[in-house]
C-alpha cells in the first residue's frame, strides 16, 4: 500500500511537472506576446523592448520555463500584470469562492443523484424511471450557459425570487452574507454535477443488481429492500467516492461557465479576465491550480478502488 | 473570450430588472457620491509620472484630483481647451520669438503647509529628464529634450528655454501638460534625480502601502486619499487644506470596481451607484432608468475611429496605395446606417483625422460634409474604370495593369484579411456588414476576431519583406481607435514613421501639414491637414463610439462629460 | 468542456428511445440540408433596414436577428456548420483515442505509462484553456474547429480503449497470434480494433453528440467560424443579449435545436449499444 502511494504520488507530480511544460510553452509561443495588451497602443517599440527585458522575454523559452520552476518550487507564482498583486495572493483571495460554489453543487448534486439514481434503477424501465431518465437526457444535452440563463428567466425574472448575481466583495464573509444571491449558481452548478453522478449511481446499482451475490440472497429469500439498503446501497457509496474524485474537471470547467454567468467572484472570473488582459502569469497560476485539484482528484478515487477492490488494476501499476 | 463574457454580463442584468423594484435608494451620505470605473479598470497607479502600463485615464484622473498639473485640458467648457481653475498655473506667456516661455505659479500649498514653488516643476522636470527613456509620455527629440533651460524668477515665475519656436498652442496643449510640480521637500529622496525617480516608482508599486505611506498623504489637489484598496476601490475625500480656486463641494468621491459592465449594471439598478454607465445593448431599457432618476446621455470620446491599411503589405501594399482604390472602399461604409442600428445611435459618424463632434476649430469643411459618402455604383465604378474585372467568383482581378497602378501585377485580386477585435457585439456586427457591402462591389473581406492584445500585437509597423506584415486591415476601435491629447495633432498618426503610424502611411505634404501644426502659430494648418487626410484617406473611417453611454444621478448637478475622459469631480454637487 | 467523463450511459427501453432519436436525427439533416432549398433566404448579406423584426413581419417567419438575418434560414444553415463539426471532431476523437488507447493497452509495460501519463496531462489541463489559446493562433473554420475540438475531447475514447486491449490482450487468441509472431501494430490494428468495433461505435456516437455540444461552448467563447457563416452554439450565445427585448426567437429555436439533436444522438448510442450487447451474449 505504502509503496503503491509512493508510486502513485510520484505519477501525479510528473504529470502536474507536465501541465507546467505545456501551459508554460503554448502561452509562450503566442504571436506578439503580452507586451502590447498590457502596455496599451501608445506604448513606443522602446518600452515594449524594456517590458520584455524585464519579464524575461527576451531569453530562451527553455531558459525562461527554468526560471519558472525555481520560483514555483519556493512558491512564487509571480505577479499579475494589470493587477499590481502576487498571483498567489489572488489565488487566494478567489479559491475559497470557487471551493464554497463548487463544494456546495457537489454536494447537492450527490444527495439528488444518489437516491434518484438508486430509485431509477429499482424501478429500472418503469414510466417513472423514463420520465426521470428522459429529464436528466435533456438536462445533459443542455449546455451550462443555457441552463443558467433558463434558471434567471424562470427564478430572477418571471419570478423574481432570487437575486441573479453573486454578492461582490473582497472575501467569503461578503458572499455569505447574501445566501440568496447563492442559490442560483448553486443551481445550475447542481445541474452539471447531478446529471453525471445520477447516470453513474443508476448503471452501477444495475450492474450490482445483477451480480451473483444478489442473487444468492435472493434465492435465499431476502426481502428486496433488506437487498437494496444492505448489500447493494453500501457497494454503490464507495464508489461516489471515485466518482467524486473523477469528476474534477467536469465540475471546474461547469465553474468557469457558471461563473461568467452569475458573475460570481471566483477563480473562473480571475482566468477570463487574465484571458483577457494577457495577465499570463495568472493564466499560468489558475492552470496550475485546477491541474493540481484535477491530479488529486484521480489520484484519491484511485485509492478508493484500491481499497474497494484491491484486484482492481490501477493505471500505471502492476497487479 | 470576451464575447461570451459581455454577452452573458448584458442578459444577466437584463435579466435582473425584474428583480430590482423601482425607485433607488441614494448610496451613501448626500455629500458622497460613487463613480463606476470602466469593467475590469482598476486603478493601480497615484504617482503622477507616467509609467508605460500604467497611464489608464482612470489612473490620470485619480492623480490630477490630488496633484494639481501644472496645466490641464479638458472639455468642461463645451470645447477642448485650457482648464485655467484646474490649473497650477496662470497661462504661459511665450516670447516673441517664440523660443522661450515664463510661468507664474498659482499660490497653492501642500498639505504639509509648505507653498508650491517654482522649485517642484524643477524637481519634476528633473525626475523625467534623468530617466527619460522610462518614462511613459517620452517622445525622442520632445519634452524633456527640447526645454533647454529652466531659470527661476522667484518663488512662483520661472521661464523654460526652448530648443526651437513651437506653435504656443500646441506646446502648452500637449507639452506643457505632461508636467506636474511636485512636493520636492517630502519626496526628493536622494540628491540623484535618477535615484529618486526609481525610489517614487518602486514606492508607487506597492499597492498596499497607498494608505500608509506618508509620501501620498502631501498633496496639493481639491482632494486627499482617504483609501485605496488593493481591488481597487478609491475613496477621496475633500482637501480641507487645499488653497486654490476649485475646492470640492463634495465631500467624499468613491470609485467602485467592477469586473464586467454586468456587475456595474446590476448594481446600477440596485441605486448603488450615483455616475455609471448602460451597457449599449440595455439601451432598451433606458425609459425604466430614467423612471428610476438616472439621466442617460452617451459621453463623447475626443477620439477618432478608423482601420489601417498595411502600406507595407507585400499582397496588396501597392493596391492600397492607389487614392481610387481607397475612395472605392470609403464609399462602401455605410457610416450612418451601423451608427444608427448597430450601435443604436450611440456612435457618430467620423470622417476625417481630427474628431468629428466635440469641436470645431480644426474641423475642415470637407471633413465635415464626407466627401465619400455610402455609394456601390460610385465604388463599383472606381474599380471598373481602373481595369479591375470580376474573375468567375465575384471578386475583382486586375486585367489591365497599366490602369491598376504601378506595382500591381496582372491577376491581384481584391481579397483582403481584416484583423479584428473580438468580445464586442456591436464591432462584430460591424464588421459583418462592412463585408456585406463591399462583396457587393467585388470585394472580399476576410474577418479575423482575435483578442484586442493580439490584435494590437499583430497590426504593427513592419517592413515589407518581414513576416509580420502578412497582415492587411486591423481594427481596435471597439471603444474608440485613438483618444487625443488636447490638441489634437497627427504627430504620432499620420507622420512618416510615427510610432502609431502602424500601417506605415507616407504622404509628404501630410508631414509638411503636421510639422506646420506643432511649430506654426495659425490654426490653418490644422485645417488643410483635417481636409487633406478626409480626401486621403490614410485609413478606412469608421464611426466613432462613444466613450461610454452615462446613467447619472439626476440629483446631481454640475457634471459634464468632458470628452478626454477627464472628471473634474471637484465640480459636482447635489 | 463540461462533457462528462464518466464511463457510463442510460440504458431504457431503448430500441423505442433510439428509432425516435433516428427518426428525429434525420429530419433534422433533412431540415438543414434540404431546408435552403425550398426556403429561400439571403444568408450572406446584411441587411441593417430589416433588422431585429419579430416572427410574421416582413415574410419572416421566425422574425430577422440584429443584422437583419432571417433566423429561420439561419437556423438552417447554423445546423449544417454545428452537425459538420460534430460529426467530424466526434469521428476524429474516437479514432485518435481508439489508435492511442488499443496501442497503451497491448503494449502495457513503459510505453503503456507514458501514453496514459500524456493522456493525465491532457485531463488536467482545462479545454477552455487550450481552446482559448488554439483560437488565437489559427483562423477558425470547420475543418479546423472540427480538428480543435477532435484534438482536445479524444481522452475519453483513449482511456475506454485502453481498459478494452488490455481485456482483449488477455483472450486466447490474441495470444496465440502475438506468439505466432505477429508485430505489434498488426495486432493493434488487424485485430484489436476490429473486435472492439461495438465499443468504439457506441463511444463515437456519444462522441458526436459530446463535441456538438462543445461546439456551442466554442462559439459561446467567440471562437465559432467567422461570419457570414454560423452555428446554433453561436446563433444560441449571441441571442442571450437580446433577452431583456422579449426576443424569444432569437433565443429558443437554436437553444431547442442543440438540445433536440443532443438528446437524439444520445438515445440512438443507446440503441447501438445495447444491440452490440445482445450480439455480444448471443
Amino acid at each position: 500500500m505504502t509503496r503503491f502511494l509512493a508510486r502513485r504520488l510520484l505519477l501525479a507530480l510528473i504529470v502536474v511537472f507536465l501541465v507546467t511544460v505545456v501551459t508554460f510553452v503554448i502561452l509562450h509561443l503566442l504571436p506578439g506576446g503580452p507586451a502590447r495588451g498590457v502596455l496599451g497602443v501608445k506604448a513606443t517599440q522602446a518600452q515594449i523592448d524594456a517590458f520584455n527585458r524585464a519579464e524575461g522575454f527576451d531569453q530562451s523559452i527553455p531558459l525562461q520555463y527554468w526560471d519558472y520552476l525555481v520560483r514555483l518550487v519556493h512558491g512564487d507564482l509571480g505577479t499579475s500584470y494589470t493587477l499590481n498583486t502576487d498571483v498567489s495572493t489572488l489565488l487566494g483571495e478567489r479559491l475559497p469562492k470557487t471551493l464554497l460554489l463548487t463544494a456546495t453543487s457537489t454536494l447537492l448534486g450527490i444527495l439528488v443523484a444518489l437516491p434518484l439514481g438508486v430509485w431509477q434503477a429499482v424501478r429500472r424501465g418503469r414510466a417513472s424511471d423514463v420520465v426521470t431518465t428522459g429529464l436528466a437526457f435533456v438536462l445533459y444535452a443542455t449546455p451550462v450557459f443555457f441552463l443558467s440563463l433558463v434558471l434567471i428567466i424562470l427564478f430572477a425574472q418571471v419570478l423574481p425570487i432570487f437575486p441573479a448575481q453573486a454578492a461582490q466583495g473582497d472575501d467569503i464573509a461578503s458572499l455569505l452574507s447574501q445566501p440568496a444571491s447563492l442559490v442560483l449558481p448553486v443551481l445550475a452548478g447542481t445541474g452539471v454535477t447531478a446529471v453525471a453522478y445520477s447516470r453513474y449511481m443508476r448503471s452501477s446499482t444495475v450492474d450490482n443488481l445483477a451480480e451473483d451475490y444478489v442473487r444468492t440472497a435472493r434465492a435465499k429469500g431476502t426481502p428486496e429492500r433488506t437487498i437494496l439498503w444492505r448489500h447493494v446501497w453500501p457497494n454503490s457509496l464507495t464508489s461516489v467516492v471515485s466518482m467524486i474524485g473523477y469528476s474534477v474537471p467536469v465540475v471546474f470547467s461547469g465553474s468557469l461557465v457558471v461563473e461568467s454567468m452569475f458573475n460570481y467572484p471566483g477563480v473562473g472570473l480571475l482566468f477570463w479576465t487574465a484571458a483577457r488582459n494577457a495577465d499570463f502569469p495568472v493564466l499560468l497560476g489558475v492552470v496550475l491550480v485546477i491541474a493540481v485539484t484535477t491530479v488529486l482528484g484521480s489520484l484519491l478515487a484511485d485509492v478508493v478502488q484500491l481499497l474497494i477492490d484491491p484486484r482492481v488494476r490501477v493505471p500505471g501499476v502492476k497487479s | 473570450m470576451r464575447r461570451g463574457l459581455g454577452r452573458l454580463a448584458a442578459v444577466v442584468c437584463c435579466l435582473l430588472l425584474a428583480a430590482c423594484a423601482g425607485g433607488r435608494a441614494r448610496h451613501g451620505g448626500s455629500n458622497t457620491v460613487s463613480f463606476a470605473l470602466p469593467p475590469s479598470a482598476t486603478p493601480n497607479w497615484i504617482l503622477p509620472l507616467a509609467i508605460p502600463g500604467y497611464t489608464a485615464s482612470y489612473n490620470g484622473v485619480i492623480q490630477s484630483a490630488l496633484f494639481v498639473p501644472l496645466y490641464a485640458y479638458d472639455g468642461s467648457s463645451g470645447a477642448v481647451g485650457m482648464d485655467q481653475q484646474a490649473s497650477a498655473a496662470n497661462p504661459p506667456v511665450y516670447a516673441a520669438d517664440g523660443k522661450s516661455v515664463t510661468i507664474t505659479l498659482k499660490p497653492l500649498t501642500w498639505s504639509d503647509g509648505a507653498p508650491v514653488t517654482s522649485e517642484d516643476v524643477q524637481f519634476y522636470l528633473d525626475l523625467i529628464r534623468a530617466a527619460k527613456d522610462d518614462w511613459g509620455a517620452y517622445t525622442k527629440g520632445l519634452m524633456p529634450d527640447n526645454v533647454t533651460g529652466f531659470h527661476i524668477v522667484d518663488d512662483h515665475t520661472f521661464t523654460l528655454t526652448l530648443d526651437k519656436t513651437y506653435n504656443p498652442g500646441w506646446f502648452t496643449a500637449n507639452q506643457l501638460t505632461l508636467i506636474t510640480p511636485l512636493p520636492r521637500q517630502a519626496w526628493a529622496h536622494d540628491p540623484d534625480p535618477r535615484k529618486t525617480f526609481d525610489y517614487l516608482v518602486a514606492q508607487a508599486k506597492n499597492l498596499g502601502g497607498y494608505n500608509t505611506d506618508p509620501l501620498w498623504k502631501v498633496v496639493d489637489g481639491p482632494y486627499a486619499l482617504e483609501s485605496f484598496s488593493p481591488t481597487g476601490q478609491v475613496t477621496l475625500a475633500k482637501n480641507p487644506s487645499y488653497t486654490g480656486q476649485d475646492g470640492s463641494h463634495l465631500d467624499k468621491i468613491t470609485f467602485l470596481t467592477f469586473t464586467s459592465s454586468a456587475a456595474e449594471y446590476n448594481v446600477l439598478l440596485a441605486g448603488g451607484v450615483d455616475y455609471g454607465y448602460v451597457p449599449t445593448t440595455n439601451l432598451g431599457q433606458r425609459p425604466k432608468l430614467e423612471s428610476m432618476g438616472y439621466k442617460v446621455q452617451p459621453w463623447n470620446g475626443w477620439s477618432i475611429t478608423y482601420i489601417p491599411y498595411n502600406f507595407n503589405n507585400p499582397a496588396l501594399g501597392k493596391a492600397f496605395q492607389q487614392l481610387y482604390l481607397r475612395q472605392a472602399i470609403q464609399h462602401a461604409v455605410d457610416q450612418k446606417a451601423i451608427s444608427q442600428v448597430i450601435w443604436r445611435g450611440t456612435a457618430s459618424p467620423g470622417y476625417g483625422p481630427v474628431p468629428q463632434d466635440n469641436d470645431p476649430t480644426f474641423l475642415s469643411p470637407q471633413q465635415k460634409t464626407n466627401p465619400y459618402p455610402f455609394d456601390l455604383d460610385t465604388s463599383r465604378r472606381l474599380l471598373s474604370d481602373h481595369g479591375w474585372r470580376p474573375d468567375p467568383d465575384g471578386i475583382l482581378a486586375c486585367r489591365e495593369p497599366d490602369e491598376c497602378g504601378p506595382g500591381i501585377a496582372a491577376g491581384t485580386r481584391l481579397s483582403m484579411t481584416l484583423l479584428t477585435e473580438s468580445g464586442s457585439d456591436e464591432t462584430d456586427g460591424t464588421m459583418q456588414e462592412l463585408k456585406s457591402e463591399l462583396s457587393k462591389v467585388g470585394i472580399e473581406l476576410r474577418i479575423n476576431a482575435q483578442p484586442l492584445n493580439t490584435v494590437l500585437a499583430n497590426g504593427t509597423t513592419c517592413e515589407p519583406t518581414s513576416p509580420a506584415c502578412a497582415w492587411q486591415l486591423s481594427y481596435f476601435g471597439t471603444q474608440g481607435s485613438w483618444y487625443f491629447p488636447a490638441y489634437p495633432s497627427g504627430e504620432q498618426l499620420f507622420a512618416t514613421d510615427a510610432g502609431v503610424n502602424f500601417g506605415n502611411y507616407r504622404d509628404k505634404p501630410t508631414d509638411d501639414l503636421i510639422n506646420a501644426s506643432t511649430l506654426a502659430t495659425s490654426p490653418q494648418s490644422m485645417v488643410d491637414y483635417s481636409a487633406r487626410l478626409a480626401q486621403q484617406l490614410p485609413v478606412i473611417w469608421m464611426p466613432n463610439p462613444p466613450y461610454q453611454v452615462s446613467a447619472i444621478d439626476a440629483s446631481l448637478h454640475g457634471v459634464v462629460q468632458d470628452p478626454m475622459a477627464g472628471l473634474q469631480p471637484q465640480r459636482w454637487y447635489r | 468542456m463540461t462533457t462528462i467523463a464518466l464511463p457510463t450511459r442510460f440504458a431504457v427501453g431503448s430500441n423505442r428511445l433510439a428509432t425516435a432519436g433516428a427518426v428525429i436525427l434525420g429530419l433534422v439533416v433533412l431540415f438543414c440540408l434540404a431546408g435552403p432549398l425550398a426556403y429561400h433566404s439571403d444568408q450572406v448579406h446584411t441587411a441593417l433596414d430589416a433588422a431585429r423584426l419579430s416572427p410574421g413581419q416582413q415574410g419572416h417567419p421566425l422574425g430577422t436577428d440584429d443584422l437583419g438575418y432571417d433566423v429561420l434560414g439561419r437556423l438552417m444553415v447554423a445546423g449544417r456548420t454545428s452537425l459538420a463539426i460534430g460529426v467530424l471532431a466526434g469521428l476524429l476523437a474516437t479514432a485518435i483515442g481508439a489508435v492511442w488507447g488499443a496501442l497503451a493497452g497491448y503494449a502495457g509495460g513503459w510505453l503503456d505509462a507514458v501514453l496514459m501519463r500524456i493522456v493525465d496531462t491532457g485531463v488536467a489541463i482545462p479545454a477552455l484553456f487550450l481552446l482559448l489559446v488554439a483560437a488565437t493562433l489559427v483562423t477558425p473554420s470547420i475543418p479546423v474547429l472540427s480538428l480543435v475540438i477532435g484534438g482536445v475531447s479524444w481522452l475519453v475514447p483513449a482511456r475506454l480503449m485502453r481498459a478494452e486491449a488490455a481485456t482483449l490482450r488477455e483472450r486466447d487468441f490474441v495470444k496465440a497470434i502475438t506468439v505466432m509472431g505477429a508485430g505489434r501494430l498488426r495486432v493493434v490494428f488487424g485485430h484489436l480494433l476490429p473486435n472492439a468495433v461495438g465499443t468504439l461505435v457506441v463511444a463515437g456516437t456519444f462522441q458526436i453528440a459530446d463535441a456538438i455540444l462543445l461546439v456551442a461552448y466554442v462559439s459561446f467563447l467567440g471562437l465559432g467560424v467567422p461570419p457570414p457563416a454560423t452555428d446554433w452554439g453561436a446563433m444560441l450565445s449571441k441571442s442571450i443579449t437580446y433577452t431583456y427585448d422579449g426576443a424569444w426567437w432569437l433565443i429558443l429555436p437554436p437553444g431547442i435545436a442543440i438540445v433536440l439533436v443532443v438528446c437524439a444522438i444520445n438515445f440512438v448510442g443507446d440503441g447501438l449499444r445495447d444491440a452490440f450487447a445482445a450480439r455480444g451474449r448471443a
